[in-house]
């Protein structure tokens, strides 16, 4: 049985817009487990980006606690934060964000860049991350000379390299074309079935949707519905 | 890291390339107008001896050329105690500055002229003739660099050679070198000759060279000589004034060089600001992939630096090759620009600084805000 890797409890985000209070996320309770395949959907400001970004590290909830791994984030400072997500967690984003002026190579090395390794052990892992993200034999091309498809493999391989228990992807299939999104979805999949990574994906595609073990509907800031998807 | 500093500087050549050239107009701009007072001031500084008294008509002391001294001072200055003497000659140095046009093969120049008298070796020691002689009647004597402020070649003033003054040819017998001083670009010629050619019965000063005497011993003469109507300064204070009517100039060209510096400066500023903001997203990447603010801004930083700095050298191997062929001319001072060390290490300085300077307010824009608020954007 798997553990928990992150639990939110009663965590709220609250935003000042002017004088107006905007609350895209409220007090709001999850558990996600290691190795789960999560995917988050709802309509646009339903807070599923902020509840991701939260997860993430990259955002903190105004309210609540948010542990990963039993330990409390939620009141980390930017620095740590920073500090725990090159450990701890990987983005995939919709429009895969790879550093034009660097290979696919290299952009795969870059986190492993913010760990202290000998460049022999990074080679190895670079190489790894590239094989299992199937795109080893792009390696030395750069962003502008590959699909999107292909690019969003280098984003997988660059999540993938440090190892990280938790993935989180914004609409990583949001601008691919059917079969691109059917092997990236694939991929990701397997990252869960294989490697035992957490995957959380915001998505728009209840078809993308439907490769996750669970899918939690969001709507103005509340979990209205959650469930296990019977068939993939 | 080093690769994505030194490939972002590769991936937009003409962005680079407008940086360096921002960066280096900036460098080039500062050096010239640093070179420019720096050359003047030690023109002039150099100039000057502690131990000459120059006697100058009384109300003229502003001007050398202006100055008119009746010839029966010399004497009388001969006779002031504590004067340095060799072979019972007294150090003084009756002269004639006067500007005015040459002819050389043809050609006409305007010139500074100082009509001398052999006893100006025993004034001025720093003086040293390098090839033929001191000048007689109807010869001349060329300071080593008299082609330059002349805008010959040196060939066309070689000993042998023939200059017209005042429709009389005369004869370069002589060079002579004294570093670092503007009697290097002068012409000298026989005082006896420049007073008949001139018809003048008045010479423009008498320079002293002091031994045991104080500059208030001559003072004191020239105040109680009223009847030759004459003033004392000592070398040292005419070049200061001289140095200080040039001020204004020297005012003028630091804020001319620093307003165009200002708007090359500014034009960088906007085009590194460009530049880093059109990497915003790219550098949130980076931090959401787990790079700490200060190491992204320290690349911002290499890249910003690695400009600044070819920048930098290539303006100072400009300023190295080409400065010293600026000759300028400038009333009665002449000087070629040049480049001192401490140009060359607050050069330095000041592009290690700029890089910085230029990097805080676009690395304060894209590396500040909310992560969450950047990648979404």
């Amino acid at each position: 049985m798997n553990k928990t890797l992150i639990s939110c409890q009663g965590i709220s985000k609250v935003y000042l817009k002017g004088k107006q209070e905007i609350i895209p996320l409220n007090e709001l309770d999850l558990e996600i487990i290691q190795g789960e395949f999560l995917a988050l959907m709802g309509p646009s400001g339903s807070g599923k980006t902020t509840l991701l970004n939260i997860l993430a590290g990259i955002d903190s909830p105004s309210k609540g606690k948010l542990y990963f791994n039993d330990q409390d984030i939620s009141q980390l400072k930017r620095r740590q934060l920073t500090s725990f997500r090159a450990k701890n967690m990987a983005y995939i984003f919709q429009l895969y964000h790879l550093i034009p002026v660097l290979t696919a190579y290299e952009n795969v090395e870059l986190p492993l860049l913010t760990h202290r390794m000998s460049s022999k052990e990074r080679h190895k892992r670079v190489c790894k991350a590239l094989e299992l993200a199937k795109i080893a034999d792009r390696a030395d091309h750069y962003p502008k000379q590959l699909s999107g498809g292909q690019e969003q493999r280098v984003a997988i391989a660059r999540a993938l390299v440090t190892d990280p228990p938790l993935i989180v992807a914004d609409e990583p299939t949001g601008d691919l074309d059917q079969e691109s999104a059917q092997a990236i979805l694939t991929l990701l999949k397997s990252l869960c079935t294989d490697l035992n990574k957490t995957v959380v994906m915001v998505t728009h595609d209840p078809k993308a949707a439907a490769y996750a073990d669970r899918t939690l509907f969001l709507e103005k800031g509340v979990l209205i519905t959650g469930d296990y998807n019977v068939v993939h | 890291m080093f690769t994505y500093t030194l490939m972002n500087l590769v991936k937009s050549p003409l962005r680079s390339l407008q940086l360096f050239a921002s960066c280096f107009l900036v460098f080039m701009l500062i050096l010239l107008a640093s070179s420019f007072q720096e050359s003047m001031s030690s023109s002039l500084k150099f100039n000057s001896d502690d131990k000459n008294v120059i006697l100058l008509g009384a109300g003229s002391e502003e001007s050398l050329e202006r100055s008119e001294v009746h010839q029966s001072a010399i004497a009388a200055a001969r006779t002031i105690p504590g004067i340095k003497k060799s072979f019972d000659q007294s150090a003084v140095s009756p002269e004639i500055h006067y500007n005015t046009v040459l002819q050389f093969n043809g050609v006409e120049k305007e010139a500074l002229i100082r009509g001398v008298q052999k006893n100006a070796l025993n004034v001025y020691p720093a003086l040293e003739i390098q090839e033929g002689h001191f000048p007689n009647s109807g010869q001349v004597m060329l300071g080593r660099f008299a082609w330059k402020r002349l805008g010959l070649e040196p060939s066309e003033l070689s000993i042998g050679k023939s200059i017209i003054f005042e429709k009389q040819e005369f004869t370069i017998v002589g060079t002579f070198a004294a570093p670092g001083t503007l009697m290097e670009s002068e012409i000298w010629i026989n005082l006896n000759d420049m007073i008949s050619l001139t018809q003048r019965d008045s010479i423009s000063s008498i320079t002293l060279r002091l031994d045991q005497a104080e500059f208030d011993d001559v003072d004191l003469f020239a105040k109680q000589r009223l009847d030759l109507q004459v003033a004392a300064i000592s070398e040292q204070a005419y070049y200061a004034k001289v140095s200080s009517f040039y001020e204004p100039i020297q005012f003028m060209a630091w804020l001319t060089a620093l307003l165009i510096a200002s708007g090359a400066l500014f034009g960088g500023l906007n085009t590194f600001y460009a530049a880093v903001e059109s990497r915003k997203k790219e550098l949130a990447t980076l931090q959401a992939i787990g790079f700490q603010r200060s190491k992204l801004f320290l690349s911002l930083y290499g890249e910003s630096l690695l400009i600044h700095l070819a920048a930098y050298l290539f303006a100072i191997a400009s300023a190295i090759y080409f400065f010293p062929m600026v000759n300028i001319n400038f009333g009665s001072t002449f000087f070629s620009l040049g480049i001192t060390h401490i140009q060359i290490f607050f050069g330095l300085a000041l592009a290690i600084v700029l890089a910085f300077v230029v990097i805080i307010l676009p690395g304060w824009h894209c590396l500040h805000p909310p992560l969450n608020n950047t990648l979404n954007d």
